[in-house]
């Protein structure tokens, strides 16, 4: 026997994977070859020392973790809005950091509306209209702010779960009727303070219903149905 | 109020594993440590139908060598336990896609390895520089090794955490774990011929290592 043919079968020497015959010839050739005994002799070491190798145990908590997975796993609905702002597209993360400018511009008119409120309550017709006015700018940027959400959905929208896509587009029907209806409300009478607020609240809640679009449509991974674990 | 109807997201997890055929066991592969047939079929079972205590008890069971396993890929702690995590999750979620009880411990163990090589390659630029099993926080299980031993055992562990993915799984699973080629074939989806001649590759590749060493 040749070296190179004794070196294939030495691994499998040491496992005891060899036939008689096989043994046979290579015991006899290592017998004359001092590198293929040292090649086995060391193989054999290696073997040795590996199942030796020290265990580790996990910690007492992992088992705790994989409960509470498992559990979670069981039932997921829709998530609570949250931002996981660093995993969004860039295009999001763009129309998010919009929106968020806007909901901190919305909150500092209506902290002046309220100003404005204790004002009038003072000085009379002046008041209602700073609040009026103040309402205006407030209803401005809450167009803005759907708007950039609006273009968000759109980059997002194919990610949707047709069953998802089909709540929310109810839901964004049922927030516009409301919105036409303050709308038209205010054209009777613009100086309805009540219907200033409730429309403001509409638009709030079309924010909020977006933003909701977004965060979904981030979660749910693509081709659900083809993913496989291994 | 708005979205009031809860919706059903589908699972994260839709694997389908098929018949064991697919994945290529149709008998049983012995475990090194006892538990017989009949009782680790009880335990999947159990397991099957949301037994959490018979989930708990495969856990235990498992836990040491998928860890160990685990660990000797990733060589981090709270990586292992993440990937020991995900993998026992996986397995008891998709249960109920096993067809063949006796292709379980394959199955686990091909699930555990694919884990283990899909976090090396997601994680690929944080790897960290070598570092010893020894060095590794946690608690050693029931051996006490001589100094000499705890010295090769540290040089061999370095030596493994070198090896190319695809050496390292046949030798982790063939000279540590136990299991014979047969057996790692079916796990890696690769022919016993492949499996023979990867450990010669990576017991070559080890006795190269060593020699610079002048461990051996």
């Amino acid at each position: 026997m040749k070296c190179a043919k004794a070196k294939k079968l030495i691994s499998e020497y040491i496992d005891g994977d060899l036939s008689a015959e096989e043994v046979s010839f290579l015991e006899k050739h290592m017998e004359t070859c001092p590198n293929c005994k040292k090649l086995s002799k060391d193989f054999q070491q290696i073997k040795q020392t590996a199942k030796d190798l020290s265990e580790v145990e996990p910690s007492g908590q992992t088992w705790f973790r994989i409960q509470a997975r498992l559990k979670a796993e069981t039932q997921v609905s829709v998530p609570e809005p949250r931002v996981r702002f660093l995993f969004f597209p860039v295009q999001l993360r763009y129309a998010v950091s919009t929106a968020l400018l806007v909901f901190i511009v919305i909150g500092a008119v209506i902290i002046g509306m309220w100003i404005g409120n204790r004002e009038g309550t003072v000085n009379g017709n002046n008041g209602q209209a700073f609040a009026l006015t103040k309402i205006q700018e407030a209803e401005q940027h809450y167009k803005l702010a759907i708007k950039a959400l609006w273009e968000a959905v759109q980059v997002q929208k194919e990610n949707f779960d047709p069953k998802i896509a089909e709540t929310f587009r109810i839901n964004l029907e049922l927030i516009d009727a409301t919105l036409a209806d303050c709308k038209r409300a205010i054209q009777s009478d613009p100086s309805d303070l009540e219907s200033q607020y409730y429309l403001l609240a509409v638009y709030k809640k079309k924010a909020e219903l977006l933003d909701s679009m977004i965060e979904v449509s981030s979660t749910v991974p693509q081709n659900i149905g083809s993913k496989t674990i291994i | 109020m708005l979205l009031a109807a809860t919706i059903t997201m589908p699972s994260l997890l839709s694997f389908q594993p098929g018949s064991s055929s697919q994945i290529g066991l149709n008998y049983p592969i012995m475990w090194k440590k006892e538990l017989s047939d009949q009782e680790l079929k009880k335990l999947i079972q159990q397991s099957r139908d949301g037994n959490v205590q018979a989930m708990g008890t495969l856990y235990e069971h498992f836990k040491t060598s998928l860890f160990n396993l685990a660990l000797r890929y990733t060589y981090n702690y709270a990586a292992a336990e993440d990937v020991i995590q995900d993998v026992f999750v996986k397995v008891f979620t998709n249960l109920h896609s096993l067809d063949d009880d006796k292709a379980f411990v394959g199955w686990l163990y091909r699930i555990a390895v694919n884990t283990c090589l899909s976090y090396l390659r997601s994680h690929k630029k944080l790897r960290q520089k070598t570092i010893s099993l020894e060095d590794v926080q946690g608690i050693v299980a029931d051996r006490a090794p001589s100094a000499t031993q705890k010295a090769e055992t540290k040089i061999l562990d370095e030596t493994i955490q070198k090896l190319p993915p695809s050496l390292k799984s046949v030798f982790l699973l063939h000279d540590v774990q136990g299991f014979k080629h047969r057996e790692i074939a079916h796990i890696l989806g690769c022919s016993v011929g492949t499996s023979k001649s990867q450990l010669f590759k990576a017991r070559k590749r080890i006795r190269k290592f060593l020699e610079h060493k002048q461990w051996i």
